[in-house]
């Protein structure tokens, strides 16, 4: 009986730092329907004014940069208030049961997204900082939507899952980095193709009519943004994953103290 | 072993049923209290009380504190955004200059 429950426990600890960017992936493949709806409600504010800044800087407009800064970060307040509701919804559905109580915690996870997200932006010049906030920036809607007594001894408890799985969370971090940049070169790849030869030669547009697009900063900066939205989703996603994967890795020594202890007990 | 025969301390003719978990004193039925599954002397309850009221007043104490805290931070790191933002835009624009745009 013993050696049977340790077999599990031994083999649920098989999956490879990957496993949890696969279950996000699949997860968002069969529900994006229904996450898609919350994520452009969240992400249409900043998207607007982002498109509206990135045209203000290939043009040098400076003086449009201290209220498109402002209006970003309201529009920052916006998104994370309703990607809480699509992270609860990932929550829900990995947890199974009822969802649970957004009001009266938004306020909380707002700040804790506000402290997170300083690190993550400031902070990332001191590097150490800058992923903690970032982890924990993604990871903050799940852990205070779990029902817990007092977060701020959670949030101490996530960071020391943090600390003792760096190495998986760095792998995960830099596959996520490779990706993006990897899909940023394809895709600026084929609009070159595209543009280059493919619309001159089939259907005689001239490329220097819409050069723009393919080499100008806003092009890049947009294409760079677009394909950044992609990954912010799947961030979001993931990062619940995250949450329940060091939660789980963090229980399951316990459990098999707990489970070494019964025998020992139950032996003597 | 032998049993150790322990009466009650408030009453020396009363067998003891257990020990108040705070005080340790032996106490009898009548001078025992069970609350949330333990037993408890007259004394020992009015001690978990005045631990109690407390603890809770502590909790609402720091309470207090980490909303004032967050109150007086959080313009602070409403304005770190901004600083952030505004600092990545003229960054941007500073860029341009570099003339990147004709490597791709
Ligand atoms: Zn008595």
């Amino acid at each position: 009986m013993g050696t049977a429950i340790q077999a599990h426990f031994e083999t649920s600890r098989a999956p490879g730092a990957l496993s949890s960017m696969d279950s996000a992936a699949e997860y968002l493949r069969r529900n994006l329907a229904a996450l898609l709806p919350l994520y452009v409600v969240a992400m249409l504010p900043f998207s607007a004014i982002m498109i509206a800044t990135i045209d203000f800087v290939t043009s040098e407009y400076r003086a449009m940069t201290v209220l498109t800064s402002w209006l970003l970060v309201l529009a920052t307040l916006w998104r994370w208030a309703w990607l809480a509701f699509l992270q609860r919804r990932v929550q829900t559905d990995i947890r199974g049961g009822e969802p649970h109580r957004i009001r009266g915690r938004l306020h909380s996870i707002l700040f804790v997204r506000l402290v997170a997200s300083v690190c993550a932006t400031w902070g990332s010049f001191i590097i150490a900082p800058g992923l903690y906030g970032f982890l924990i920036g993604g990871m903050t809607t799940p852990l205070y939507l779990e029902p817990s007594d007092r977060p701020t001894a959670q949030i101490k408890r996530v960071i020391s899952w943090i600390t003792s799985s760096h190495m998986r969370l760095l792998k995960i971090l830099t596959s996520l980095g490779f990706l993006y940049f990897i899909s940023l070169i394809c895709l600026y790849a084929l609009i070159r193709i595209v543009v280059g030869t493919l619309l001159p030669s089939f259907l005689g547009i001239d490329p220097s009519d819409m050069g723009f697009t393919l080499s100008s900063w806003t092009g890049i900066l947009v294409v760079s943004y677009l394909v950044g939205l992609i990954f912010d989703l799947y961030w979001a996603v993931l990062s619940v994953m995250i949450f329940y994967d060091l939660q789980s890795r963090r229980l399951a020594p316990d459990l098999r103290v707990r489970i070494r202890g019964l025998r020992n007990s139950s032996s003597s | 072993m032998a049993i150790q025969r322990r009466m009650c301390a408030n009453h020396d003719n009363r067998m003891a049923i257990g020990v108040c978990v705070i005080t340790k004193a032996p106490i009898c039925a009548e001078c025992s209290t069970r609350y949330e599954g333990v037993n408890y002397s007259k004394e020992g309850l009015a001690i978990l009380k005045k631990r109690r009221a407390k603890a809770s007043k502590a909790g609402m104490s720091s309470k207090a504190v980490g909303y004032m805290l967050a109150v007086v931070v959080s313009p602070l790191l409403v304005y770190a955004h901004f600083l952030f933002f505004e600092h990545t835009t003229s960054f941007f624009i500073d860029l341009q200059q570099f003339e990147f745009a004709n490597w791709f």
